[in-house]
This record gives C-alpha cells, sequence and structure tokens, in this order.
C-alpha cells in the first residue's frame, strides 16, 4: 500500500503533476468559491475556452503558453466586458459569443499546424507528461500572485459578491472589480489547464467549492475547505490516473465529483439523507423541534 | 477651483452657511425617459423628510441622486456646499432590498462588519472595537441575538433591519432609505420609526422614500410630494390636507382614512 502510494512518486514529472495540482486545487477552490457564490460558472466555462487561440499561437510561436493564454484571457474578458455595455447585448449573450468564437479560432489556428494534433488533445483533457519544473514554477509564481491581489481586495470583492446594490451605493466601482476578478479566473484557468486540461478545468472551479458550500454556512471556512477539497481531489485523481492509465484531468474531476455527491448526500447539516437518519435516531417524533434551533424563531423567506 | 477632496470636517466648519444638502434645477433622464425635472430643494441638518409619490415618480432617483450614484442629466446636487459627483462617506444609502444575494455564506455580524471595511486597514482583520460597534449597531436594531445566524435565514423585516444596522455602524450624517417600511413586519416599522426620532436628536439628518402616508405622518417634519417634479413641500399637516393631495393629483386621489392611506392603493392614475 505505501509502495503503492510512493511508487508514482519516484519520477520526477509526477512530482511536478502532484505539486502542481495541489497547487491548482488550492487556488481554483478558492477563486472557485467566487464562481459559485455569484453563479457565473458559465462565465469560467468560457474563458476556459476563450484563451485557446492565445495557446494555440504562443504554441506555434514558440513563445511562453501561459503568457498568451494570459494575454487572451485579459482580452477576452475585457471584451466581454465592452460587448455587454452594449444596451442589446446581454452579458450571457458577449460570452457566448466570444466563447465559441475564440475556441473556434484557437482549433483553427491548432489545427492549421498538423504537427501539434497531439498536443491538441492533451491541451483539452490535460497531461500529466506534460508538467515540466519550469511549468511547476509559473503555476506557482501565477497561483501566489492571484491569492495575494484576492487578500488584498477581499473585501471588495466580498461585497461585491454578496449585495451588488450596497456595493454600488458605497462607490465601489463594479466594473472593475468585475474586471478584475475576470483577470483573477483566467490566470486560476491558465494554472490548471496543462494538467486538468481546457475542457475540465471549470469542475475544478465549481465542483470543490459547490462541496464546500453545502458543508458550511461560512465564507472563508467555505474558502479553505474548497481548497483543500480541490488539493485533495487533485492528489487522489492522480493516483487514479496512474494506476488506471486514464486521463489525468478526468481523473481529477471524476474523483472531485464523487466526493461533492458523498456531501449532497451525508453533509451533517444540509445532506439528503443524513437529518433524515438523524431525526429518526433522535427525534422519532417529525413534531419535534430542536428548542435552540434558530429555524424554529425565524421563518424563511 | 479644483474640486480636491477637502475634507468633510473643515468644509464643514468654513462654510457653515452652505446648506446640508441641496439641489439646483435637478433633472435625471434614463434614455429618453425623465425621472426627475427641475427639482430645487434644500435640505436641513437633523430633519426627517418624507419623499411621498407612487411608484415611478422618481422618489428613489433622487435619493440615488443624494446617495451620488445617479449622474444628474441637468443641474447639480450639492452636499455641504461642494459639488457631489461620487458617493460621500457621510452619506449612507440604504437601497430596497432586493440587491442582496440571500444564499450568500455570510453572518449577520459579518455583513454589519461590511459596512465598516472601507475604513479597516487591508492587512488585518476586523478588531474587537470594530466587532463591538458591529454589535452596538445590532443591538439597536434589536438584531443582538442573532448576531451569529447566516444571513438567508432572516425574515425580511430582520433582513432590513440588519442593512440599517450596517448603516448606522458608520455613523453617517446623512441616512438615505429606500422604502424601508416596504415588505417589512409592524414591529420592525415601529422600530425604524423609533430610531429615526432618536438618530434625528443626535443630528443626523434622515431621509426616506416611501408611498406610505400612514409613516409619512408619524416620522417625517417634511414632506416632499414627488411626481417626476415636487408637487408639494412642507410639513406633513399642510401638504397632507385632503385639499392639497386632491389639487395635487388632480382629485383622482381618494383617501381611506388619514392614518392607512396609501398613495399607491389609493386608485391614483396619473
Amino acid at each position: 500500500m505505501i509502495d503503492q502510494l510512493l511508487e508514482p512518486w519516484q519520477f520526477a514529472f509526477m512530482q511536478n503533476a502532484f505539486l502542481a495540482i495541489i497547487i491548482v486545487g488550492i487556488t481554483s477552490g478558492i477563486i472557485g468559491t467566487f464562481v459559485v457564490l455569484r453563479g457565473v460558472g458559465f462565465l469560467g466555462d468560457a474563458l476556459a475556452h476563450a484563451i485557446f487561440p492565445g495557446l494555440a499561437i504562443s504554441f506555434i510561436t514558440g513563445g511562453n503558453i501561459i503568457v498568451g493564454a494570459v494575454i487572451a484571457a485579459i482580452i477576452v474578458s475585457l471584451l466581454i466586458g465592452a460587448l455587454s455595455q452594449h444596451q442589446r447585448v446581454t452579458n450571457d449573450t458577449a460570452i457566448g459569443v466570444l466563447f465559441v468564437g475564440a475556441f473556434a479560432l484557437g482549433i483553427a489556428l491548432m489545427t492549421s499546424q498538423t504537427a501539434f494534433q497531439r498536443d491538441l488533445t492533451s491541451f483539452l483533457f490535460g497531461s500529466i507528461l506534460g508538467v515540466t519544473r519550469e511549468n511547476l514554477v509559473t503555476i506557482t509564481v501565477v497561483s501566489a500572485m492571484l491569492l495575494a491581489v484576492l487578500y488584498y481586495f477581499r473585501r471588495e470583492i466580498t461585497t461585491i459578491s454578496f449585495d451588488r446594490t450596497f456595493a454600488a451605493a458605497t462607490g465601489l466601482h463594479i466594473w472593475r472589480y468585475d474586471q478584475l476578478f475576470l483577470i483573477l479566473l483566467a490566470l486560476t484557468i491558465v494554472a490548471g489547464l496543462q494538467i486538468v486540461g481546457n475542457v475540465l478545468i471549470l469542475a475544478m472551479l465549481i465542483t470543490p467549492a459547490a462541496t464546500a458550500r453545502l458543508l458550511t454556512d461560512r465564507l472563508w471556512l467555505m474558502a479553505a475547505l474548497s481548497a483543500m477539497i480541490g488539493a485533495f481531489s487533485g492528489i487522489v485523481g492522480l493516483y487514479v490516473s496512474w494506476y488506471q492509465g486514464i486521463a489525468s484531468g478526468s481523473a481529477v474531476v471524476l474523483t472531485a465529483t464523487v466526493v461533492f455527491f458523498l456531501a449532497y448526500l451525508f453533509a451533517p447539516n444540509t445532506g439528503i439523507i443524513t437529518p433524515r437518519a438523524r431525526r429518526a435516531l433522535h427525534h422519532p417524533n417529525p413534531e419535534h423541534h430542536d428548542p435552540v434551533d434558530a429555524s424554529s424563531m425565524l421563518h424563511k423567506p | 477651483m479644483l474640486s480636491t477632496p477637502a475634507s468633510a470636517e473643515s468644509v464643514r466648519t468654513v462654510n457653515s452657511s452652505d446648506p446640508l444638502l441641496a439641489t439646483d434645477h435637478l433633472s435625471i433622464h434614463y434614455g429618453a425617459r425623465s425621472a426627475l425635472n427641475d427639482v430645487t430643494l434644500t435640505i436641513e441638518p437633523g430633519t426627517v423628510t418624507s419623499l411621498l409619490g407612487p411608484n415611478g415618480a422618481g422618489k428613489s432617483t433622487l435619493l440615488k441622486a443624494f446617495a451620488g450614484v445617479a449622474p444628474p442629466s441637468h443641474g447639480s446636487i450639492q452636499f455641504r456646499g461642494a459639488t457631489l459627483k461620487r458617493p460621500h462617506p457621510d452619506i449612507t444609502y440604504i437601497p430596497q432590498r432586493s440587491g442582496a444575494e440571500w444564499t450568500f455564506p455570510i453572518s449577520v455580524i459579518e455583513a454589519v462588519l461590511l459596512g465598516l471595511a472601507k475604513r479597516t486597514p487591508r492587512f488585518r482583520g476586523f478588531n474587537t472595537q470594530e466587532r463591538q460597534r458591529a454589535l452596538d449597531a445590532l443591538g439597536h436594531v434589536g438584531m443582538l441575538p442573532l448576531a451569529d445566524i447566516q444571513i438567508g435565514a432572516l425574515s425580511g423585516g430582520q433582513q432590513q433591519r440588519v442593512f440599517l444596522a450596517r448603516a448606522l455602524v458608520t455613523c453617517g450624517d446623512v441616512l438615505l432609505l429606500d422604502e424601508p417600511f416596504t415588505g417589512v413586519d409592524v414591529p420592525t416599522q415601529d422600530l425604524f420609526l423609533d430610531l429615526f426620532e432618536s438618530l434625528s436628536r443626535q443630528g443626523i439628518t434622515i431621509i426616506f422614500a416611501t408611498h406610505d402616508i400612514e409613516h409619512t405622518v408619524r416620522s417625517a417634519n417634511r414632506v416632499i410630494l414627488i411626481n417626476n417634479r415636487i408637487i408639494a413641500d412642507g410639513p406633513p399637516a399642510d401638504v397632507l390636507s385632503d385639499d392639497v393631495l386632491s389639487r395635487a393629483f388632480q382629485g383622482r386621489i381618494m383617501i381611506f382614512g388619514q392614518d392607512h392611506g396609501r398613495l399607491d392603493e389609493a386608485g391614483i392614475q396619473l
């Protein structure tokens, strides 16, 4: 058992992959908390696809992939913001148009170079073999930077996520913070791209955070739990990928999905099964209410 | 002259003759629609003013203008003699409650602390003193026992109390409230009326928008009747006479007893 756990660690590329997925799991778990709370999953999906032309161009020209992706992400996020300023273009529409358009452009660029067919697959679905020491350094630096920025603006981002009307009333520039959040989101996606892949990175943003939301009513605890679940899913997923020979991205995402459903069914307070089992155990009379339960003092709106 | 953000304190002492809050021929348009037309008024410190009018009359727009979030199309707004172009820290605006994400994982006290976010240094959390201020504010609105509850578990009236606490915690000199009595239970309405009275005794200026005559009569010492422009302005006893109201609304208003009249339900067709 111990041997099996240690085996992948003998290889430098697997060490890189493990460290990378832990960092990506933590970062996407924390940023994903705000993606889930703001209900902007579609935007995350869109960004993940829209950075594709940046990847393709840097790949073809031999430039740094992460730099290319970040530039593409910033361009696309600013374009989403700019397009949705138009009275007849909703935010969703702007995202949809740019998302598919940019993705198609990326595929067009990639397939114009027949030599990159294999790399296309690894970008779409992730590849543990692809993580170099240099990539690991970039992922670490990018993640540290974006978490530092998130920490610095935590109150503003919390305020605009919780109550936009109040945020505007206190003079916060909502548009600027929305753009900032988009850029942070794009950087998170880029950091996770190599391991999880373009298509599945959305799950790293949504699933751990959604799981954490089932477990707590506290924002920062949710972010912390989400980071832990993300890292845990990453580690377990990589082992599964190693031993079962399946794509690393899908193994990681499937692990996170299983964790989500476990929480969905068995979460201490909100699980579908747990409260019933507990009620049956402790309160045979269904009319009985716990006297210290706040919900008995309050009525839901 | 450069519009430097001179400290509010110095402006107040230097130009003590300036009115606290004033508009000068203020008009606000949303696209082609005129929300507010040629409004000129001044607000005295420590007063409680009710902006009364039917839905869509421009009450909320005028509040937003005072809050610095609705830019004038024509005319201007002055706060302590200086033109108001953006939200001012001494003016606290409480929007109608629909803006918040109720499922957000935030407790009552954390929501109140967000009111202090701008004044708290970035590299530390909220300290004991700030928490105490938040708790005090919650005490004022009778929400102290529920400080640690997730905000979505509260009733509409309780949520509105929390938002009032979030405003009180910053101790602004001017409090702007948009429909504070709407969708709120009677005990909360009474609590708000009491609070308005004690806050105005402390010198805080309160302006609220409502379509409710009863609450206007009970709390305001000035009523501004609005329907796109100012229709009447004065003490409630003068403005809310049947005579003025029926003249203002071209005789198309019926008031079912002064105490319970609500303009929007009173059959106004404007």
